[in-house]
């Protein structure tokens, strides 16, 4: 029983961070008509920037993640710059696939940077706090857990507040809802567009920070992420943020059920072959519209 | 475009590159291949020249389903592993005769592909990716996580045993090698071409470009895919089933990300939907590779940015910007030499660029 | 105020506007009308920018607007209200019509003229908090109309407003349009239906074809019998 609440509370963490780190993919799609393969890499790099200000000055990982987050803003942008903008508007071929493939380069670019620059061993962060709260008999969640789940959570109200509330943010569910009509009120595209890379960068690095204690920083820390962000955000339909941060939940809770059940090894193919059925069932995810080519 | 009559078809399949090839170039770059083993005698170059065609059979399935099916499939190289363990397998613990091996790694392969294919082929493009995506990663991680001996884990399988070529000297069983894998991408052009000219290729041209119009025709998608599908997979699972029995092991370092990118640039450089497209692009990236050997990250670097620039400056590929080039090289000379005689009929015959003429479609971008 | 010359445009190999020539002077009303299919909307479109013209030119207060981005034409005061709305499914009324002023010379204004919006169309107001995607057809026809005056429009295009409404929705319609006029904003409206802009005091511009082939005032083209017999209660 107590494995279990254990398994379920290590579950809603889990669920929290693959929810931030899955909104921005699921808010790119969106806009932008774009799956972002190269998301797993601002999640990298939100480790490094975190490593290189502790291992460089000590500094914590409040500063780390606004750093990252900053760090992370401008890569978006440069991203959509050299590999989403130039695409848009043209025929000839696929837009999606062909944003896929870019996008997916410069993540190959991105991960052998990194290699080159810090080499493979793995680097380590230590968490914000250390140790375990103890809730009853045989569950506890880690201080650090706790501190991701909060910090997850935080930002993505905060997001959500942006999207609704403010001028910019407005504009972005504009042009993912009807481009058209967007263009027609003034709003400019490719401001919008840029400021979604942008965003969606920087909240993934702060996953990236976040989990820089958890997994180790490393080149390849972002492939893992970015398996599990595409599965997250096509389960819960891309596009809509609710289906992502539902389904991030769903998926963290049965990741965790699945390790406690099965063993870890098994968790990544169960989820596959859930996902799997659940296409078959729901094409477009759980919230997910079949939406228009249209970049 | 009435599809259907043989004239609309030719100037469809033209369009993709996929005219007759001119069989005299073909013959001559068959007989300068075939020649390398004997006049470089280096091993190295044979080895890697081996490897490259061993790619280009994988790649030449790959871009079946990529370029022409419109099957977003980035679980390729799982189903090329899964030929490869299937066959190793077969002749290590049943000491089956390494052709029939290769042959049982094909149709491993072509049967996992229809698992997957079943929900894969019903979603629309980037949900395909992310499942078959995640396939590969899967397979991946659960034969590196495999602690039963049967796939050897992280380690894989060692000790494949060779193409029954017995008591050939080191030399000549490469060559031997190498020869068989020339035929075996020959065999694999020869049906992938042969394939595409047939209606069923038609059919799954139109259902890329106009899903639509192909299924007022009574074109169902399903049946057409899948027979790509498992075509392909079978090819891929030959070319695993090779792989493994010339290096001997087969491994999970085979997939990934890694070697993901390098083929998804010799596709895309060469051009994704084109004949000529992986083979051409296959041996510009293996010669690239090559000569970063010494660099080893910024192989990886080079590569990835040559990826992206290719990708994002002409997306088509070479092989369709060359034909573009030839095309109006051949224009531009046949006006120099009568003025009227020889332009209506090839500018008729042009199919639209993608650079278009004068960029006047802003529709709604 | 808008000069349009020689306008060509199309859709890939397909020529819809086969060179057009129009004048809208400050404070007129111009009425164009034709059959379906013809260019009304290809029309409209590329003088917001939606779509590039291939040839010609288009003058937007002296300055050429061809080819320019549909965002900044609009950031210049022209505002188009497209067929079929458009509507941001998703958002509520409110926040629909506060898109509306997007442009930051707009912004700040924004509830002031979200108000008069809601004066004009109280019935949006009523629905301020309601999802635009629950509206029925003439309740998002207001709704974009109402987003279209969320801006000071130099210019007012409005793309059919009576399409798909029923006949007491379409002569509301026009009432609200008629006060629109009234308060001096220069419109260019298109209708396929000649019967509801008999009212007006309009230029009437008769595209065919892609061309304007029969200019005049109202009157002029309700004594011409061709027009009215081929328009009038289509």
């Amino acid at each position: 029983m107590a494995a279990l609440i254990q398994a379920i509370v290590s579950g809603l963490v889990t669920g929290s961070i693959y929810a931030l780190m899955t909104v921005g993919m699921t808010l790119i799609y969106g806009t932008l008509r774009t799956l972002n393969m190269a998301h797993g890499s601002m999640v990298m790099i939100g480790g490094y920037v975190s490593w290189m200000l502790f291992a460089g000055f000590g500094w914590g990982p409040l500063v780390g993640l606004v750093a990252a987050s900053m760090v992370a803003f401008a890569f978006g942008i440069v991203i959509q710059q050299i590999a989403v903008r130039p695409l848009i508007g043209r025929t000839g071929f696929d837009f999606e696939m062909t944003a896929f493939i870019s996008t997916f380069a410069v993540t190959i670019v991105l991960s052998n940077v990194a290699l080159q620059i810090y080499g493979a061993r793995n680097k380590a962060v230590p968490p914000v706090i250390r140790g375990r709260f103890h809730l009853i008999e045989g569950v506890s969640v880690s201080w650090h857990s706790m501190v991701m789940a909060a910090v997850a959570i935080t930002m993505l109200v905060g997001l959500g507040v942006f999207l609704s509330k403010t001028r910019y943010g407005l504009a972005i569910s504009a042009v993912a809802q009807e481009l058209d009509a967007a263009r027609l009120m003034g709003i400019p595209v490719g401001r919008v567009y840029n400021l979604t890379m942008a965003v969606s960068s920087a909240l993934a690095a702060v996953a990236g920070v976040l989990l820089a204690s958890v997994f180790f920083v490393s080149p390849v820390a972002g492939d893992l992420p970015l398996l599990k962000a595409l599965i997250v955000a096509i389960f819960g339909g891309l596009g809509s943020i609710r289906g992502t941060i539902l389904a991030a939940y769903v998926i963290g809770l049965l990741e965790s059920l699945i390790s406690l059940y099965f063993g870890v090894k098994w968790s990544l193919p169960t989820l596959f072959f859930v996902i799997m059925l659940v296409m078959l069932v729901r094409p477009t995810g759980l919230f997910g519209r079949p939406q228009e080519a249209r970049l | 475009m009435a599809a259907g009559s043989d004239d609309a078809r030719s100037a469809l399949v033209r369009e993709m590159g996929w005219r007759r090839p001119n069989l005299f170039a073909v013959a001559g770059v068959l007989i300068l291949a075939a020649m390398l083993p004997l006049v470089w005698r280096n091993d190295y170059v044979i080895d890697v020249a081996l490897t490259a065609l061993i790619w280009m059979i994988l790649n030449q399935s790959w871009n079946l389903q990529l370029g022409i099916g419109g099957i977003w499939n980035f679980g390729q190289l799982a189903l090329f592993a899964i030929g490869g363990y299937g066959a190793a397998l077969v002749s290590l613990h049943w000491g089956s005769p390494p052709w029939l091996a290769m042959i049982v790694g094909g149709l491993a392969a072509a049967a996992a592909s229809a698992v997957v294919g079943i929900p894969v082929l019903r979603l629309r493009g980037i949900y395909a990716s992310l499942l078959t995506f995640s396939f590969g990663e899967v397979v991946r991680l659960l034969v590196i996580s495999d602690e039963s001996g049967l796939t050897g884990g992280s380690f894989g399988l060692s000790g494949v045993p060779d193409l029954a070529f017995g008591g050939l000297s080191p030399d000549a069983r490469q060559r031997a090698y190498y020869w068989v894998a020339l035929a075996l991408v020959v065999v694999t052009a020869v049906v992938v071409h042969a394939f595409i000219q047939s209606p069923l290729g038609t059919a799954l041209k139109a259902l890329r470009d106009a899903p639509g119009y192909a299924a007022s025709r009574g074109v169902s998608p399903l049946k057409m895919q899948v027979i790509t599908f498992g075509m392909s997979a079978f090819i891929a699972g030959i070319a695993g089933g090779f792989y493994a029995h010339y290096f001997g092991v087969i491994a999970p370092s085979v997939m990934g990300l890694g070697p993901m990118s390098l083929f998804v640039a010799m596709l895309v450089v060469g051009g994704l939907g084109t004949f000529a497209g992986p083979l051409v692009g296959t041996a510009l990236i293996m010669v690239i590779s090559e000569y970063l050997r010494d660099y080893d990250e910024m192989r990886l670097i080079i590569v990835g940015v040559i990826l992206l620039v290719t990708i994002v400056l002409a997306p088509r590929g070479l092989v369709p910007l060359l034909q573009d080039a030839w095309r109006r090289l051949q224009r531009w000379m046949a006006e120099d030499e009568a003025g009227d005689r020889g332009g209506p009929e090839e500018a008729a015959s042009d199919p639209p660029t993608a650079s278009g003429a004068g960029a006047q479609e802003e529709v709604t971008r | 105020m808008l000069e349009v010359r020689n306008l060509h445009a199309g859709y890939g190999q397909t020529r819809v506007l086969a060179g057009i020539e129009l004048d809208v002077q400050e404070g007129e009303t111009v009425v164009v009308i034709g059959p379906n299919g013809h260019g009304k909307t290809t029309l409209l479109r590329t003088i917001s920018g939606l779509l590039t013209p291939t040839a010609g030119e288009i003058r937007f207060d002296g300055r050429r607007i061809d080819g320019a981005r549909a965002e900044s034409v609009a950031a210049q005061g022209l505002v188009h209200v497209p067929q079929g709305d458009l509507p941001f499914g998703d958002m509520t009324v409110e926040e629909n019509l506060l898109l509306g002023a997007f442009p930051s010379g707009s912004w700040g204004a924004r509830a002031e003229r979200i108000g008069r919006v809601y004066g004009l169309f109280p019935m949006l107001g009523e629905r301020r908090g309601q999802r635009a995607h629950t509206l029925s057809g003439g309740e998002r026809r207001m709704l974009a109309l109402g987003r279209g005056l969320m801006r000071e429009a130099r210019l007012l295009m409005l793309d059919e407003p009576s399409l798909g409404l029923a006949p007491v929705v379409v002569n509301e319609m026009y009432r609200h349009i008629e006060q629109i006029v009234a308060s001096g904003i220069t419109l260019l409206l298109v209708e396929e239906n000649f019967s509801h802009v008999q009212a007006f005091d309009a230029r009437v511009l008769l595209l065919e074809s892609g061309r304007i082939v029969r200019e005049g005032s109202v009157s002029d083209l309700l004594a011409d019998e061709i027009v009215m017999a081929t328009y009038l209660g289509t």
